[in-house]
């Protein structure tokens, strides 16, 4: 605990003592710079892209109907487009080619009638079509989704908080339980925003949409987050636990925590990636969206797991020394 | 070693058999329950359909009893057009009520569209004079669901028995006096969309719009008469609202690539195990195999809906245990490190990482229990193939790993070959 404050005193007076200081820390110490950098140049290039290109919902979020149609001979997109906006009940038509013979069409909500109308319409125009795929959502249906994802990410949040504090509660000393838990969480958030982020990006370039499925990756790499984070500060509150007597101090002992946990997390996530890459390069084009947020996701929880959460924990506690008291 | 070991490992071995045996493709059939591998929408092809259920002329008390009507009304429907499992289930929508229609595997989805969506019909019909025994005909008469005022469960108050109340409005009770009066001693029979529900006999003339039908009836029986003729008495408008149609050949195309996808990310994760540890590592593939034929074991004996989200949830659930049997060998390498014997230092890996293995799978746990209660569709069947993989995987990676790896520690070549981690 004495090194401990004495480097942070350190921090502020003498930048040269505190080179060789913090020297001997493999992840923290005066890299926490680095890696706080890094975390904020992402989140910021995320949001940056979110708000220039926004999030391209699918009609899971904006309602609406699609038809994803399949003629037996090319057609050529402004030659549906311009046709099938001029039949009556069509409005706020959108045409996107996806192969040489598929396109997809998204209207307004229309009813059965109107749809079966339209599909006919299209059979006389271009010939032969055949319909892979109908969807229609309504107003209602969009927004309750998006109302319960958030509900779900807003409660997972809390009883991970309260379950870390709970199972962390042997460490009192010197970082009390709960801290853990909101730090966990916080790394959980800067997941999903730079997930979203790095995901329009992406999006912008193949066409991605956001669906429902969308939903459930942002949901994964929130549970794997947690996972990987959970799995380093497992080893520190260990580490706490064995070093009681030694007065290291709780950088060191969260630095040695985080080599000692290296090689798993990089072994995991090359496990996990192995798998998503697979399933991103040969698996169906249905489920490429999801796969690739998926790999996106878990690439930064493993990061921030290292990166963020534990630097962030250090810091806090480092704070704490340094005004001696508890925030 | 214990005998409480040995028979531990029986056990283990004896799981991991059985479960191969369900999971292989061909058994259809065990403890007397059909195992048939369902697959959804999604996979299989198909149409799910939202209805909104319009309850503005309906009353608060009566709301909860329409929306079970207008399901029951909805279900006998579909079970008319042949589609095999179907699901109809009720769901709040922010603030509206829907009815939630899938229909796996429909050919002709204008057809189901079209007869789901019908106001209900409910008749009263009467005996045909020229009817035999045979050939049974029925007479429309002029009373129908819009004068049945509301149908209710009732008990007699001699013999305890369940029945069902009709109350008629003032048009239909004397509708009703006149059909009973002509029908005395003779049936008269209720139709629902042209089925027919129930047809009592008639005992006398029956005046003032009040009548039960008694009979042997189960309470659950009447109780779903009841319900079936309220939707005929009830009117509750349903609008088509989602609809949401996969071809059958866009869903097997997507399977099949995932499948042989997943497949090759498996083979990857496999060399990569034995590769990086060696012996361990090939323990670990034989338990991860042990724990891929468990869980489809149960995919197939619950029986769990096939999604693609819940196929993702499954190789996720993978990963997890993967990571569970990582975290041993890296913790059995430290332990080695220090200069510990193998055969304690594999008990000591298995004791110290397993706080960590806990802790992990806990908080997945818990988001998809929250997930679960939170959301529906393809969301709620990730939550739950993840949950349950991540369950059966704290069984494989430290129960049927440990045993193996404790067996082959006992040999000498064994000790060695662990020893190389």
């Amino acid at each position: 605990m004495m090194m401990q404050n004495k480097e942070s005193r350190n921090q502020i007076r003498n930048s040269k003592i505190e080179n060789l200081n913090s020297n001997h820390y493999l992840f923290l110490g005066r890299k926490k710079k680095l890696w706080f950098t890094i975390s904020l140049g992402l989140f910021i290039v995320g949001i940056l892209f979110l708000i220039i290109w926004k999030l391209p919902f699918g009609i899971d979020f904006k309602g609406g109907a699609q038809m994803d149609l399949s003629f037996d001979k090319p057609v050529g997109e402004t030659d549906l487009r311009q046709k099938v906006s001029e039949y009556p009940d069509v409005e706020g038509l959108v045409v996107t080619k996806t192969d040489q013979s598929a396109l997809t069409l998204r209207m307004l909500p229309i009813t059965n009638e109107q749809h079966q109308a339209i599909i006919k319409k299209i059979n006389e125009d271009f010939g032969s079509v055949t319909e892979k795929q109908y969807q229609l959502v309504g107003p209602s249906v969009s927004q309750d989704l998006t109302r319960k994802a958030i509900l779900a990410v807003v409660l997972a949040s809390v009883f991970i908080i309260l379950y870390l504090a709970y199972s962390f509660r042997t460490v009192t000393f010197p970082v009390s339980s709960w801290r853990f838990g909101v730090v966990a969480v916080v790394a959980l958030l800067h997941d999903l925003v730079i997930t979203v982020g790095v995901f329009s990006i992406l999006a912008h370039f193949f066409h991605f949409e956001v669906d429902a499925s969308f939903i459930t990756a942002l949901l994964t790499v929130m549970g794997f987050s947690v996972h990987d984070t959970i799995v380093v500060f497992d080893r520190i509150r260990e580490n706490l636990a064995k070093h009681k007597e030694e007065s290291l101090g709780f950088e060191t002992i969260a630095d040695m925590s985080l080599s000692q946990t290296l090689n798993r997390s990089m072994a995991t996530s090359l496990t996990v990636i192995f798998t998503l890459t697979a399933l991103t390069v040969m698996g169906g084009e249905s489920i490429r969206g999801f796969v690739v947020t998926l790999l996106i996701g878990i690439v930064i929880g493993t990061y921030s797991s290292i990166f963020t959460a534990t630097p962030l924990l250090v810091v806090w506690q480092n704070r704490i020394n340094h005004h001696g008291k508890h925030i | 070693m214990r005998r409480s070991f040995w028979i531990g490992l029986l056990l283990i071995l004896a799981i991991i058999g059985l479960s191969g045996y369900i999971s292989y493709p061909v058994t259809e059939k065990f403890l007397g329950r059909d195992l048939p591998v369902r697959q959804g929408l999604d996979l299989q092809g198909g149409v799910r359909l939202a209805y909104e259920l319009d309850l503005s002329k309906t009353a608060d008390s009566e709301k909860t009893s329409a929306i079970e009507s207008t399901r029951q009304v909805i279900e006998r429907r579909v079970n008319s057009t042949g589609v095999s499992e179907p699901l109809i289930q009720p769901a709040k929508v922010g603030t509206t009520n829907t009815v939630i229609v899938e229909l796996p595997g429909i050919k002709d989805v204008q057809q189901a569209i079209d007869l789901i969506g019908k106001t209900a019909q409910l008749e009263f019909k009467e005996l045909d004079p020229t009817s035999t025994q045979s050939d049974v005909k029925w007479l429309p008469t002029n009373l129908s669901g819009k004068q049945l005022k509301r149908a209710q469960v009732s008990f007699d108050q001699t013999t305890n028995a369940p029945q069902v109340s009709l109350q008629f409005n003032a048009d239909g009770a004397t509708l009703f006096e006149q059909i009973t009066e002509r029908n005395i001693n003779k049936q008269v029979a209720i139709f629902l969309d042209d089925q027919i529900l129930s047809a009592p006999n008639v005992q006398q003339k029956i005046t003032g719009g009040e009548a039960v039908i008694t009979g042997q009836f189960a309470l659950e029986e009447v109780k779903q008469l009841v319900s079936l003729l309220n939707a005929g008495a009830l009117d509750v408008p349903i609008k088509l609202i989602e609809q949401h149609t996969v071809g059958a050949t866009l869903g097997a195309d997507s399977v099949k690539k995932s499948l042989v996808a997943g497949i090759i990310g498996l083979i990857l994760v496999a060399l990569f195990m034995i590769f990086n540890y060696r012996l361990a590592g090939l323990i670990a593939v034989f338990a991860l195999t042990g724990y891929a034929l468990i869980t489809l074991a149960l995919f197939k004996f619950i029986p769990v809906t096939l999604t693609l989200a819940g196929i993702a949830g499954f190789i996720l659930s993978i990963g997890m245990a993967v990571d569970a049997n990582i975290l041993i060998f890296e913790r059995l390498r430290e332990e080695l490190k220090e200069g510990k014997a193998l055969k304690i230092a594999l008990e000591e890996a298995f004791r110290r990482a397993w706080p960590s293995v806990r802790d992990s799978n806990a908080s997945t746990i818990i988001t998809c229990a929250i997930l679960y209660y939170t959301t529906t569709g393809s969301v709620r069947g990730f939550a739950f193939t993840l949950a349950l993989g991540v369950i059966v995987s704290l069984f494989s990676s430290i129960t049927a790993s440990r045993a193996f790896l404790r067996i082959l520690a006992m040999s000498k070549i064994g000790e060695r070959q662990l020893g190389k981690i």
